[in-house]
């Protein structure tokens, strides 16, 4: 499979990192506050709230 | 009845490869490319269509999943999966039409009017081609995660990439499908 590479800034990388260890802490039946996350990592509120939004925004067109 | 002419059948290529890769199980996909499956099945359709005496786009989806879930379970035989893959619990064509109610439950849409119907047929057609035009990783990853269920893990365990760069592509492959359905709009 051609799988996509890409350069991810540090930023990016943080971000994604984050965005990971909220999706493994769900899947392992932990129940994660969107809001709590949220306060934990007010550097990337922003990004993240967008990150959750984004299948939302799919749908709403 | 008007005589009109039947609709282009190209429009619905990617989402029959979408169809096709939600599935195709991985150990299938590494064997067979799910848009040589789709090309298969275009032409037979292209070869059958004098024949065709559907009506509605809606009657006409449902014909070219007909030959969809033919051309897959022709594959899974092919591989001797039958019994554990594509073919394994009930019948594809039912089992195609439950994914085209993940492909909905994506979109969130719900069910009424026949109107709604074709409205969220178009929506489909616009998702399925905004996931086409994505990179292999982004979408394979999206496709896993928000139409079959699978973790972060088993999607990285596949991709033979570590969790974060997972999260990467379906951040990158969201942002990218979003942008393209809004410019659908």
């Amino acid at each position: 499979m051609n799988v996509s590479t890409c350069v991810r800034s540090p930023q990016e990388q943080q971000l994604d990192a984050l965005i990971a260890k909220y999706y493994e802490a769900v899947e392992q039946g932990h129940s994660v506050d969107q809001a709590d996350f949220l306060r934990q990592h007010p550097e990337f509120a922003t990004e993240l709230r967008e990150y959750w939004m984004m299948p939302e925004d799919c749908r709403q067109r | 009845m008007t005589d009109i002419s039947p609709p282009p059948l190209e429009r619905f290529r990617n989402y029959l490869r979408l169809l096709a890769e939600i599935e195709l199980s991985p150990l299938l996909r590494v064997k067979e490319d799910a848009s040589d499956i789709v090309q298969q099945s275009l032409l037979e359709a292209h070869r059958d269509l004098p024949n065709y005496r559907g009506q509605t786009e809606g009657e006409l989806v449902g014909w070219l999943k007909t030959i969809l879930a033919r051309n897959l379970l022709n594959v899974a035989r092919r591989y001797g999966t039958q019994k554990c893959d594509v073919a394994r619990e009930q019948p594809l064509g039912k089992r195609l039409d439950q994914s085209t109610v993940r492909i909905e439950n994506f979109l969130a849409s719900e069910q009424s009017s026949p109107s709604h119907q074709a409205m969220l047929n178009e929506q489909i057609i616009q998702l399925s081609e905004g996931l086409a035009r994505l990179l292999d990783g982004e979408r394979t990853a999206i496709v896993l995660k928000h139409f079959q269920g699978w973790t972060l893990s088993q999607i990285s365990v596949h991709l033979g990439r570590p969790t974060d760069a997972v999260a990467g592509l379906l951040k990158r492959g969201l942002k990218k499908l979003r942008t393209h359905l809004q410019a659908a709009e």
